[in-house]
């Protein structure tokens, strides 16, 4: 199921640990990657396969974590922190702006499937407040207007 | 006026510095390494022991003494773990450690590795953090090109193979005994102590587990004077320089490198640059959002462990939140209860129960149904957390709770319903 590339790098992490289990959690953000951005029973039963453990605990394991998604993203997955250092500073206000521009509430899916919207709990960037992660990229001391003009990058 | 005090950011600071393994060895990088791999594994945790070094992660274990509880003669392997799941409110020190000078901490690493006889380290990073994954892999790759990972690096005989691990999102993670379960594939709980890891750690072998500041001071401490130097750099009992994390209503939030003998004053207004806008100062939370808050008026004490201990607080990560005084208690506080009822992992009943009632009553303030008896009710649900679950992060969601009903009961008030 994975692609060759991605497989090489299954293997090298088999590689590393003691006993397959071990590399469950990489395992399986390896398969999120794989299928852009979310999880199905497939996969999971694919990763358990490669791990040596039962779907069960993958299951487990899975809805643990919170970056782990049962639904797929949108291409952009905006992740919007509003934890303390960055409420402070005008996080929450950051996400009700972007709720507002892109017309969804956070934990869904724009309609044309390009943005989503995820309220974090602390991403660590509290010294470079407010900040946000678009799918692997950390933005800091963002503004609704940056955020505003960015999105509308994205969007083209 | 209060300046940084240069160790652990010396090359950080300097504009022409590059992260390369080629620029930390000219910076003197691995030198450290080298002079441990000629002294005996014990002599290394003495030293450790000797500089005073106290935990970075929050608790503020001694370290040297940490290294000593490792097993020996099990027969099994034994692990060390880097726990790089930096995810306490307000912190973001080994964030700029990965991502600005990897070397450092993965020298201090190797030192740590082999000071306790771990040929395959972890490091546990969050999963969020994929700047700092993707710098820690490419680094770790030099280092194998190098030589100074694999088969006997620096001809030392020592074995020593690291590998990067990547979480996938859970601040219980950060929590040693649960790290360990998430590093052995599963949800991450923590255990119940004892055993503690020293014994039964990572697949049931002797590991330690330690934070990445932590280990990034090992190459200045085991460098020539090194333990006389970091003991100068505080009092008795907090020595050292460390990283603290500004953040909040301040002019020039950032992560600065202080001594241990410094003001908390100075470090807000000096360093900080004082509040934003030129308001005035409302409080502090003086280490993580787990720490107990402090009003403007307590601030003029030394910011270090035993230091912030004796006025009924905590340092835990050195992350200072500061808030000005337009800041809304009620709401500061419910967006705390948010975080920790989002991040129970669910194991203990009081620590479970008790952060989804106390984010609901805070709520239900904010609705503007507050009263004089679901302040109490808030207060003794605090209460009921305290010392009740295997972890400690029943204690971190009671703390900020009883010490904002404590220093800020006007504020709440204001919230009560009208008859």
């Amino acid at each position: 199921m994975f692609s060759k590339d991605i497989q090489t790098q299954v293997d090298k992490l088999l590689s590393r640990y003691p006993i397959s289990q071990n590399a469950l959690i990489p395992i399986l953000l390896l398969a999120q990657k794989e299928n852009e951005g979310w999880l199905t029973e497939l996969w999971m039963q694919h990763v358990a396969d490669i791990c040596e453990v039962p779907l069960t605990h993958v299951e487990g394991v899975v809805t643990f974590y919170t970056m782990f998604r049962l639904k797929p993203p949108g291409k952009y997955h905006l992740q919007v922190c509003t934890c303390v250092p960055c409420c402070l500073v005008g996080g929450t206000e950051l996400l009700e702006h972007t709720e507002k521009i892109l017309d969804i509430h956070a934990g869904h899916t724009t309609d044309d499937g390009v943005f989503s919207i995820e309220e974090m709990e602390c991403i660590g960037a509290c010294s470079f407040a407010p900040a946000i992660i678009v799918n692997e990229d950390y933005h800091e001391q963002l503004t609704p207007e940056k955020m505003e003009k960015m999105i509308d990058e994205l969007r083209q | 006026m209060l300046e940084e005090t240069l160790v652990l950011f010396k090359n950080i600071r300097n504009p022409d510095y590059d992260k390369s393994l080629a620029a930390y060895k000219k910076s003197g990088g691995y030198k450290s390494l080298k002079k441990v791999f000629a002294m005996k594994p014990e002599d290394v945790v003495q030293e450790v022991k000797e500089s005073g070094i106290r935990g970075r992660g929050g608790a503020g274990f001694p370290t040297g003494l940490k290294w000593s509880f490792m097993a020996k003669g099990t027969g099994k392997p034994s692990y060390l773990v880097a726990n790089a799941d930096e995810s306490e409110p307000g912190t973001c020190k080994d964030r700029e450690l990965m991502l600005k000078d990897p070397h450092l901490f993965l020298e201090g690493m190797l030192i740590g590795c082999y000071a306790i006889g771990c040929h395959h380290g972890y490091i546990y990073v969050r999963g969020e953090f994929f700047p700092s994954i993707k710098i820690l892999n490419d680094a770790v790759d030099e280092l194998y090109v190098d030589g100074l990972l694999g088969p006997d690096p620096l001809g030392s005989g020592f074995n020593l193979d690291l590998t990067i691990h990547t979480g996938a999102g859970a601040y219980i993670c950060g929590e040693e005994s649960a790290l360990l379960d998430s590093l052995e594939g599963k949800r991450g709980q923590p255990r119940v102590k004892p055993p503690f890891p020293a014994v039964s750690g990572f697949n049931g072998c002797p590991t330690s587990v330690n934070n990445v500041e932590t280990l990034a001071c090992m190459p200045f401490i085991l460098s020539d004077g090194g333990v006389d130097a970091f003991k100068s750099f505080g009092p008795q009992n907090n020595s050292g320089t460390h990283l603290v994390s500004l953040s909040g209503h301040v002019n020039r939030p950032g992560v600065y490198e202080l001594r241990m003998d410094v003001n908390m004053k100075d470090i807000i207004y000096d360093i900080g640059g004082g509040i934003l806008n030129g308001k005035k100062l409302k409080g502090v939370i003086p280490g993580g959002s787990s720490s107990p808050v402090m009003k403007a008026d307590e601030i003029d004490v030394l910011y270090n462990f035993d230091d912030l201990a004796k006025v009924g607080t905590m340092m835990g990560s050195a992350a200072i939140m500061v808030f000005d005084e337009d800041t809304d208690i009620v709401k500061l506080l419910h967006r705390i209860t948010r975080f920790y009822a989002h991040e129970s992992c669910g194991q203990c009943t009081p620590c479970r129960e008790g952060t989804q009632w106390s984010k609901q009553i805070v709520r239900d303030f904010l609705s503007g149904n507050g009263s004089d008896e679901k302040l109490k009710r808030l207060d003794r649900v605090g209460g009921n957390m305290l010392g009740t679950s295997l972890c400690a992060l029943g204690d971190a969601a009671a703390m900020p709770i009883q010490s904002f009903i404590n220093k800020f009961p006007e504020d709440f008030r204001k919230y009560y319903a009208t008859a």
